[in-house]
């Protein structure tokens, strides 16, 4: 046999070999038995690729063919690493929603007890428990302070109510500036037909006002402002404020001494610690030392009043 | 599913449409087997692949199975890529007995003896084989990593089935020798 013969039957032999089949060493010639066992040898050889090599490629795949049925290559470990990290991450990122969640409701519910409407329903509730006790009184002097939010019809109102025990029930109740205002709707309309719907709401408007800087401050000052006398400048000028220096409704509460209404003048204040329920805009009066902060809101719904009432002196006894 | 894509400026491949993407699956170990017996480290081997495929997947549009296999297609374009990958380095790195492409085959033999005594005997192998001729390592590889045969290794290199035989013959025989050389 030549040469290329013996190629021919070699490669007929690898062939097989490399198919699968046994090779029979017995029956090969002594000529092709050195190649076909380094054949056999190299044949064994086996790179594998890595997993990652072959997670890559499929990869790489799919980034040109799209999603593949299946792989060629079986599944190996990594993918249920790569499994598990995935549902490690969905668990955190679910976590995390529930957590923002969570937190985003609490900062809401919050939000929802600092505005003023949740603060304003304790403060009636106040004005409630206080009414059995002062509602009478306050609703007198309620019904001479309503006019003044309009005053066409507050002489008629005022006059007739006024000469009650307003004075008393003022100067016993200093935070009585949210309770004024609930007993002055239920009330107005036995005094008058035209007085109670103009007062009730502009009342209303004041009490709410009041009632957040009466919650917060809780002092005297608030009822300075409420020492409104009527038009005529009556007796009860809140702590001894009248006019006269006589305090005819609390006279062992006069000092004596010249008294802004318990309210300090701030500079630049038109409501001279007068922000009080007559103004409807005495809520905003700042509640430490008389002073109110409102500016534009004193005076305009209530000139007239709040300046009279701030600066009243009286001498007292 | 797959669709054939034509480069513009070139005519469409007459081919029916293919499943480029189930052929290069099948035929990834094997490309990947003939490219590690090339190269001496698995990262050069994987970095290679990548290229192989990708200019498979580039140029797929240019594959005509009239003209031949899709094997030697693809074989012919990691020998194209290994040819550069050599001009690139200028050498050709030996197997080393520390090399970790050899721990891969070796570590399913049972025995830790067996796999020492295993992967002495194929790094000697390997070495054998790269201390043949260029053309001599290339059918050689192509031959039992790419598991091709004759006449698709003949596409390959450009030779006939016959004269693939008979330099493989010869391959084999100056391997025995050089393994006895290097044992002596």
């Amino acid at each position: 046999m030549n040469e290329q013969e013996w190629a021919q039957l070699l490669s007929e032999q690898l062939d097989e070999m490399l198919e699968g089949e046994a090779v029979d060493f017995s029956t090969v010639v002594d000529e092709l038995q050195g190649p076909l066992q380094l054949s056999q040898q190299l044949a064994t050889v086996d790179f594998p690729p890595s997993p990652a090599a072959e997670a890559a490629f499929e990869s790489q795949l799919a980034n040109w063919f799209g999603p593949s049925v299946g792989p060629a290559f079986p599944t190996t470990g990594l993918t249920k690493t790569g499994f598990v990290n995935y549902a490690i991450i969905g668990l955190i990122g679910v976590g995390l929603g529930g957590l923002l969640l969570l937190g985003s409701l609490l900062w809401s519910g919050s939000g929802e007890e600092v505005t003023p409407a949740a603060t304003l329903l304790p403060t009636k509730q106040e004005t409630m428990s206080e009414s059995p006790t002062l509602g009478r009184p306050i609703n007198d002097n309620t019904a001479t302070v309503t006019p003044m939010a309009s005053p066409t019809t507050a002489e008629t109102v005022a006059a007739p109510q006024a000469t009650t025990s307003l004075g008393d029930t003022i100067q016993l109740e200093p935070t009585s500036t949210v309770s004024d205002t609930l007993p002055t709707a239920t009330l107005t309309p036995p005094a008058d037909p035209l007085a109670p719907a103009t007062s009730g709401s502009d009342e209303q408007t004041g009490d709410e006002t009041n009632a957040d800087q009466d919650v917060s401050s809780g002092d005297e000052t608030g009822d300075s402002s409420e020492t409104d006398s009527g038009p005529t400048g009556d007796h009860d000028r809140g702590h001894g404020n009248d006019a006269d220096g006589i305090d005819d409704d609390n006279p062992g509460n006069s000092t004596g001494l010249p008294d802004n209404g318990g309210g300090n003048p701030s500079p630049g204040d038109f409501s001279q610690g007068n922000g009080g329920g007559s103004s409807g805009n005495g809520g905003q009066s700042g509640g430490s030392g008389g002073q109110s902060n409102d500016t534009g809101n004193g005076k305009s719904d209530n000139n007239g009043n709040g300046k009279g009432n701030g600066k009243s002196k009286g001498k007292g006894k | 599913m797959l669709t054939q894509e034509t480069t513009p400026g070139k005519t469409a491949a007459p081919s029916p449409e293919l499943d480029f993407a189930d052929l290069f699956r099948s035929y990834y170990r094997r490309v990947y087997n003939y490219l590690s017996y090339r190269v001496a480290t698995k990262e050069d081997a994987e970095d290679l692949i990548s290229v192989v495929f990708e200019k498979a997947y580039v140029h797929r549009d240019q594959y005509d199975s009239a003209k031949g296999a899709f094997s030697t297609w693809l074989f012919r374009i990691a020998r194209n890529t290994l040819a550069n990958y050599y001009r690139s380095r200028q050498r050709r790195s030996t197997w080393e007995a520390d090399s970790e492409v050899t721990d891969d085959f070796v570590a399913a033999e049972p025995q830790l003896e067996t796999q020492i005594i295993r992967q002495e005997t194929i790094i000697k192998l390997l070495n054998g084989v790269k201390q043949l001729n260029e053309r001599d390592q290339e059918i050689i590889s192509l031959k039992f990593a790419g598991r091709l045969s004759n006449d698709e290794i003949g596409q390959v290199m450009d030779m006939t089935a016959n004269n693939v035989g008979v330099v493989l013959f010869r391959a084999l025989r100056r391997l025995q020798k050089q393994l006895q050389e290097n044992a002596s």
